[in-house]
């Protein structure tokens, strides 16, 4: 019953929770994370590839909160066989060419505007990696509370308050992708 | 969960002045009318117990904490078949939903059946919209010709849907709309800037369509012992303020207080005991779901509340010779008229405008667009019509998903809120068909013995006509809008995915054509109450809930006025 919690100033507080809260801007030390679906090679180009999708800016890149491991367990455990397949194939055949560029942002942008033409069909594992590390960085506690504003109880509703070009979007907090 | 008496399984209490079958949106109403109106009840409950607050286990988890972000591996998916089709599906809300590997039912033709077995059942997943029907609902079917008429009118139910109203706590505007009457309401939640830009917009282009705020079982200020909105948009995890109305935060915690109120979950209906000598039920006879015991329990009246399929699984489960075809079946219609609703098309649309505005919070109400077609006269190809749910906002960081993009400066832009967005969804009636039934198999049965249900639905051409016309709509009011985008879709016309199923043990005057009077008292047996969703004659386009909860508070009112008048 809400009659039996602590409330101060309209929230209330469960210390656990709020430890979290926080805790944890940046991602837990991972470095000996061993990746379960790519090899070390693929996992190493990913961390690459992510970092150059999104870098580090006033914010963390990608890797910095660990948006990788993200992308290593949703891959093995969220998507099928034949996605799994298509993400290695592509990461493979990505790897020697993303090394070799000269301008390595330059090379990633060119293959993002390639695969979102129509009908790209040999890109879709770009597109997955792309999708699934927005969703890695942005959900993370770095992205929810520097790159979004995250409020957790944000009290009263107010249907319209000014905004301008500082204005931070919220964190999405239902996340159903 | 204070003042609950749980029934211990050792306890040797068995008889009592009522019995509950269901803890959901109706079952917890019967529980609360009937013991404040001072019947010793018990609600049977065949899923676990989830109390309030305490067992909401994920309330207020922060993103980056929900296992693989609140995704459901393919191998944790293969228990949830059917049910990882909702929308709120994920790590927050999976235990309140049935898996569907130890909960199966055969589908003749294709039906989505989305279940919560749990004190509370899927009252704490619904989508809290409350609107009343009108007389332009209750007449339909006799003004049409469709099926049989309803045996009640508006004035029949107005007390009620006040007196529901004012317990739960419904938000809204009173809009002065004739076929969606104001109730009782809270005040409103505000539409944001956007959104009173599109109802100026229509109301200068479409001068019948309105765009009002959605009617919300939320509480916008403290009511009854519960806590305004936080405006978290989160409800359906469970809610720390009680604001959105479910059994396990109003009804029954106030059912309790009575002291009147025992709850037994884990029990699993296997029959309603007739008594041929009295012409009545003398109790229910369940099966404990984890000692799979068989256990009776005794009562004066049975309010049967296990959701519209549940329920007439019960009635036909509980055949005996003198109604061989399922329970109160003299009618022969029990089965009968399967509806859901029929939505998951519309129209989508996008604004570049009024990037100075935002709003703070997230508000857990969408915006709705009453009826408008065949209210004034029947001028289209199809009967009935249909409302919207529309929602809107900013666009987030996840628009980045589906357009070009790298780098710091294109994620810097997906820090700050994009273009506004709309999203029209139509809602629309379904007639009623004798052809979408409701059955149990001759030869499946579930782990405890009961047989399967067998659902077999599917949408005539009074729907398909609708729905050209639902997404038309759509696009013709976005454009009026002036988006700068607009986009129709269509995800598909599965009976079931709505989650508004209703009718198979319908009221109605006549008891050759009708399961339930008048008062939702089974013609055949009169200490037998039927108040979910099965009881409903047509489907009118609002959503539901409402309805039922009016319609049990009515009839726990009949029923225990018949009592004590001793004609039951």
């Amino acid at each position: 019953m809400i009659r039996s919690l602590g409330i101060i100033g309209g929230h209330v507080l469960f210390p656990s929770v709020l430890s979290s809260f926080v805790s944890g801007c940046r991602g837990r030390d991972m470095s000996g994370y061993t990746p379960v679906f790519f090899t070390e090679k693929e996992f190493a180009a990913i961390k690459e590839l992510i970092d150059i999708i999104i870098p580090a800016t006033t914010t963390a890149s990608a890797s910095v909160v660990n948006t990788h491991i993200f992308l290593d367990q949703v891959f093995k455990q969220c998507l099928d066989d034949k996605m799994q397949a298509k993400i290695h194939v592509g990461i493979n055949e990505f790897m020697p060419l993303l090394a070799s560029a000269a301008d390595k942002h330059a090379f990633v942008s060119e293959t993002d505007k390639q695969s979102f033409e129509k009908d790209n069909k040999s890109l879709s594992w770009y597109r997955a990696v792309k999708k699934y590390t927005l969703i890695g960085y942005f959900t993370s506690a770095e992205g929810s509370t520097k790159a979004s504003s995250y409020v957790k109880i944000p009290d009263e509703y107010k249907a319209d308050i000014r905004a301008d070009e500082h204005t931070l979007n919220y964190a999405n907090t239902s996340l159903h992708f | 969960m204070p003042g609950f008496n749980i029934l211990e399984k050792a306890a040797k209490q068995n008889s009592y002045d009522a019995i509950v079958i269901g803890s959901g949106i109706t079952g917890g109403i019967a529980a609360k009318e009937l013991t404040e109106k001072g019947l010793k009840v018990l609600v049977l409950e065949r899923g676990r117990m989830v109390e309030h607050i305490k067992d909401y286990p994920t309330v207020l988890t922060d993103p980056w904490d929900l296992p693989l972000r609140n995704m459901v591996s393919l191998e944790e998916q293969k228990e949830y078949e059917i049910q990882k089709s909702i929308y709120i599906f994920g790590q927050d809300s999976k235990h309140f939903l049935v898996k569907d590997t130890d909960h199966p039912y055969v589908q003749e033709k294709p039906f989505t059946w989305h279940r919560g077995y749990q004190l509370g059942g899927r009252s704490l997943l619904w989508s809290k919209h409350c609107y009343r029907l009108s007389d332009l609902d209750f007449e339909a079917n006799l003004r049409d010709g469709v099926a049989i008429d309803w045996p009640i009118r508006y004035k029949d139910i107005a007390p009620w849907y006040d007196h529901i109203e004012k317990y739960v706590g419904i938000s809204g505007n009173r809009d002065g709309i004739s076929h969606l009457p104001d109730g009782e309401f809270l005040p409103p939640f505000e539409m944001n800037v956007f959104e009173k830009q599109i109802r100026e917009r229509l109301r200068s282009s479409f001068p019948e369509r309105d765009l009002i705020i959605g009617r919300m079982a939320i509480l916008t200020k403290d009511h009854n012992g519960r806590n305004k909105c936080h405006s978290r948009n989160l409800c359906y995890r469970g809610c720390i303020y009680g604001a959105p109305y479910s059994s396990n935060s109003a009804a029954l915690p106030d059912a309790a207080k009575t002291g009147n109120l025992t709850i037994r979950p884990f029990s699993i209906v296997q029959e309603l005991m007739y008594d041929a000598g009295t012409r009545k039920l003398k109790g229910v006879r369940i099966i404990d779901t984890e000692t799979k015991d068989q256990i009776e329990f005794f009562a004066k009246i049975i309010f049967l509340n296990a959701s519209t399929i549940g329920s007439t699984q019960i009635l036909l489960q509980s055949a005996i010779p003198e109604f061989p075809d399922g329970l109160a079946n003299n009618s022969g219609v029990l089965g009968h008229y399967l509806m859901d609703h029929h939505a998951l098309i519309g129209a989508n649309g996008s604004f570049s405008g009024l990037k100075d505005h935002f709003y703070y919070g997230q508000r857990p109400a969408s915006v709705y667009i009453p009826r408008f077609r065949n209210v004034e006269k029947n001028d289209r190809n199809y009967l009935r019509g249909f409302g919207y749910e529309n929602y809107t906002g900013r666009k987030d960081w996840s628009r980045g998903i589906g357009m070009a993009g790298i780098g710091a400066a294109w994620k810097e832009n997906l820090t700050h809120p994009g273009d506004w967005w709309a999203y029209f969804e139509a809602y629309g009636e379904t007639l009623p068909a004798v052809t979408n039934t409701v059955t149990l198999s001759k030869e499946k049965k579930d782990k405890w013995g009961i047989p399967l249900p067998v659902l077999s639905m599917e949408y005539g051409e009074n729907e398909v006509n609708m729905r050209k016309d639902m997404q038309q709509s759509a696009v013709e009011m976005l454009k009026a809008a002036n988006m700068d985008w607009v986009e129709p879709f269509d995800y598909g016309l599965q009976p079931g995915t709505v989650i508004h199923e209703m009718g198979t043990a319908r009221m109605g005057h006549d008891p050759k054509t009708s399961v339930l009077n008048k008062w939702n008292q089974a013609h055949d047996i009169k200490n037998l109450f039927v108040t979910d969703g099965a009881c409903m004659v047509s489907s009118p386009c609002q959503n539901p809930s409402l309805t039922y909860m009016a319609l049990t508070a009515r009839a726990c009112d009949y029923a225990v006025k018949a009592l004590k008048k001793g004609e039951i």
